[in-house]
């Protein structure tokens, strides 16, 4: 088995508003294995994005703090990274995709700038002309490892074998010619036909859907080995979603990054995904492949979830809902935080909060269906 | 779909020619455009060169007293023959360099200290207690009527140019804290801001290229708009006679009007009085028309609106009519490449 990309281990974030503490996130593990596409899944305000923005700490902190739980990226903990030392981390190997297209490209700057900011300081990281983070159990793993000090002249060129060459033109200052190409080669990537012109205009001169294509362009260009996709397609409409959506899809078999997917939206997530997450309240409630989650929830949230969803075809009757309302989350319920809400609450329930817990008949280790409720079997029995 | 050849369209059309084009679009703009550069060169010719626009000395009396404008007295005389043009044009260089001294150190403290107090302001650290101190500070001095304060600065500080120019400034930065400030604090939680945090642009870095950058509109406009005020403020001050003194080798307006009107010959004589008015109205109409214009320019969103309208009937060489299109209608281009069958170099 290889090592997982990301491995988050009993995460826990609250946000501090005034007097009260809100426990968004509590007690969250989760794996995230090289080429996987992890889907997470739950209401508005569940913790979802609180997860995705966490993981490259980009949460304002103050409000929010990391009361416990490690964040392992490649071998390093995020938690543990100071404040000081983020921007050396956060662009090596994480790349982000936000909820807002229209707001994420900053409207004073070309196209090319966008993506070109994002692959100088990943160029600047690998000729060593950037600090890199060396902190951590483990020195932090880039993706190529740090060239020597560059010196110009010919003095350097005339001592470098022949074959080396290259190596040595790939080492000096890039031209905006350099870079204008690599841009280009990520806007083909992200399917756009016309790079020459897209790339000198601004944001507010494309559409909704090409400024999420540029958002990827400039996640890609950063090569991540993960990829967080924090509901990409929410803000777009349906017709420009189906686009990103097959964008991203055909993106997982080129790009060798892992893809943690944020959305509300369970069609989506059944699309993209090959394993899925469910949070409710702030914790993780069920996880397992795509497949076997939505055809046999073994929790009743996710069972009531995916009941609640629209059927797309039919018209008649009331859609089904889930009786009472999400906890506030400043005094959650002890015990499962589920019980309130749910048929098969005993008391049990309100005591300790139930493990995720492999579910019987499932197979053993990461790849394994897992549920946070005592009484998992009893789940697909239910209407 | 014909598209124009990569070559021209590859080249962003020139921020200067972009400049020009917006500003004939707006015919207001570009009249205030036009004044400010005519002032500008008027007040370096005066400097230099001075015998070229001003054909009398600041003191120098001549014959017809009290005479109307005329060819040889462009603004008529006053009672002792002292030629009114040549005084205000050698008012010119001291007012405008007034107006950029008084607005740009104001600009320049108020604004650095307005972009630390917006951008780190968290509580808690150092910098964001700094910020609190400086907002207190701000405050403390925005609760005085500044042209009083100013007032009572010049009593205190002496009398003259130098020290009145110091009296306004001091009063003025607490403007650009707080308009900087405001204009930071919007655009910091902006999901951009957050987005370059995440592609690992540092904090120091996304200050200075991506808040500035979109605090800078405004707060341009605001200066340019403000070199006006300033104008009046300090004629205001000469006005009542503590700034400069009239009539003297380095006339101010604010001080020749106060002059005039002080010795009474205003109401029959109006042209003492009509002429470093209307170089006062003049000035500051300028500037504030140049100040609109600006905002139009700055704004990428409206710069390439102005561009592309004026772009019809007046078509910039690089761009002829193939790149209509494409200028025209990006949503278009924008859709039509979705999913299509192109080369996919992967990275």
């Amino acid at each position: 088995m290889t090592d997982p990309v990301l491995d988050i281990e009993h995460l826990d974030i609250t946000y501090t508003v005034g007097a009260g503490t809100f426990y968004a996130v509590s007690d969250v593990s989760l794996k995230v294995f090289p080429r996987q596409v992890v889907g997470i899944v739950g209401e508005t305000g569940c913790g979802k994005s609180t997860l995705a923005q966490a993981i490259p700490r980009l949460l304002p902190e103050p409000p929010a703090s990391i009361g416990g739980g490690r964040i392992v990226f490649r071998g390093t903990d995020l938690v543990k990274v100071p404040k000081r030392q983020l921007p050396m981390v956060r662009g090596t190997g994480i790349g982000m995709i936000f909820q807002e297209p229209l707001n994420s490209l900053n409207p004073a700057y070309r196209v090319f700038d966008q993506i070109a900011e994002a692959i100088r300081i990943r160029h600047y990281r690998d000729m060593g002309w950037v600090k890199s983070f060396q902190g951590g159990d483990v020195p932090f793993d880039y993706s190529k490892p740090a060239a020597s000090a560059t010196v110009g002249g010919a003095l350097v060129r005339s001592i470098v074998p022949d074959g080396a060459l290259e190596e040595a033109a790939r080492d000096r200052l890039r031209t905006r010619s350099e870079f204008r190409r690599e841009v280009l080669e990520y806007l083909r990537l992200v399917r756009i036909n016309d790079p020459e012109t897209i790339l000198n205009l601004y944001p507010h001169e494309l559409s909704g859907g090409m400024r999420q294509r540029i958002m990827i362009a400039m996640a890609l260009s950063e090569k991540p080995s993960l990829l967080i996709a924090d509901e990409p397609t929410s803000a777009l409409d349906v017709t420009i979603q189906a686009q990103v959506l097959t964008l991203m899809k055909e993106l997982i078999d080129e790009v060798d990054a892992a893809i943690l997917f944020i959305s509300h939206d369970l069609g989506v997530i059944a699309e993209t995904a090959d394993m899925v997450g469910v949070m409710y309240a702030g914790r993780l409630v069920e996880f397992g492949p795509v497949a076997e989650v939505f055809r046999t929830p073994r929790h009743p949230y996710t069972k009531a979830l995916l009941r609640a969803a629209p059927a797309r075809y039919k018209a008649d009757g009331r859609l089904s809902t889930i009786p009472g309302s999400v906890p506030n989350l400043s005094r959650p319920p002890p015990g499962c935080r589920f019980h309130p809400r749910c048929v098969l609450a005993r008391d049990v329930c309100r005591g300790e909060p139930p493990p995720l817990a492999p579910v019987a008949g499932s197979v053993e280790g990461p790849e394994g269906h897992r549920s946070a409720c005592y009484f998992a079997d009893e789940v697909p029995g239910l209407p | 779909m014909a598209r124009p050849s990569p070559a021209r369209t590859a080249r962003p059309e020139g921020s200067l020619s972009i400049f020009w084009r917006v500003l004939r679009a707006n015919p207001l703009s570009f009249a205030g455009f036009v004044l400010v550069v005519i002032i500008g060169v008027t007040a370096v010719l005066v400097l230099v060169v001075p015998h070229l626009l001003v054909p009398y000395g600041p003191l120098q009396q001549t014959a017809a007293r009290n005479a109307p404008p005329s060819l040889r007295h462009l603004f008529g005389t006053d009672n002792l023959g002292r030629d009114i043009y040549s005084n205000v044009m050698l008012a010119l260089p001291l007012d405008l360099g007034i107006g950029f001294a008084v607005a740009g150190s104001a600009l320049v403290i108020g604004g650095l200290l307005g972009l630390v107090a917006g951008f780190y302001n968290t509580p808690g650290t150092l910098l964001g207690g700094l910020s609190v101190v400086i907002l207190r500070t701000t405050d403390v001095f925005l609760s005085f009527p500044s042209l009083i304060l100013a007032l009572a600065l010049t009593r205190v500080l002496g009398l003259g140019v130098g020290p009145s120019v110091l009296a306004i400034t001091i009063t003025w930065w607490p403007f650009y804290v707080r308009l900087v400030r405001g204009e930071v604090l919007a655009v910091k939680h902006l999901p951009y801001i957050n987005a370059a945090r995440a592609a690992g642009v540092s904090e120091n870095r996304i200050l200075l290229r991506h808040v500035v950058r979109n605090v800078l509109e405004p707060v341009i406009v605001y200066f340019t708009l403000d070199i006006g005020t300033v104008l009046v403020t300090y004629s205001t001050i000469g006005y009542i006679g503590v700034a400069s003194i009239y009539p003297s080798s380095q006339p101010e307006w604010g001080a020749m009007l106060a002059h005039y009107q002080a010795t009474g010959s205003a109401n029959i004589y109006p042209w003492l009085v009509l002429a470093p008015g209307a170089a006062i109205f003049v000035t500051v109409l300028a500037f504030s028309l140049l100040g609109d214009g600006l905002r139009d320019i700055l704004d990428p969103r409206t710069r390439r609106a102005f561009a592309r309208s004026t772009a019809t009937h007046d078509p910039p060489a690089e761009s002829p009519a193939g790149a209509g299109p494409a200028e025209e209608a990006p949503v278009a281009i924008a859709e039509g490449t979705a999913g299509g069958p192109e080369a996919r170099p992967v990275p």
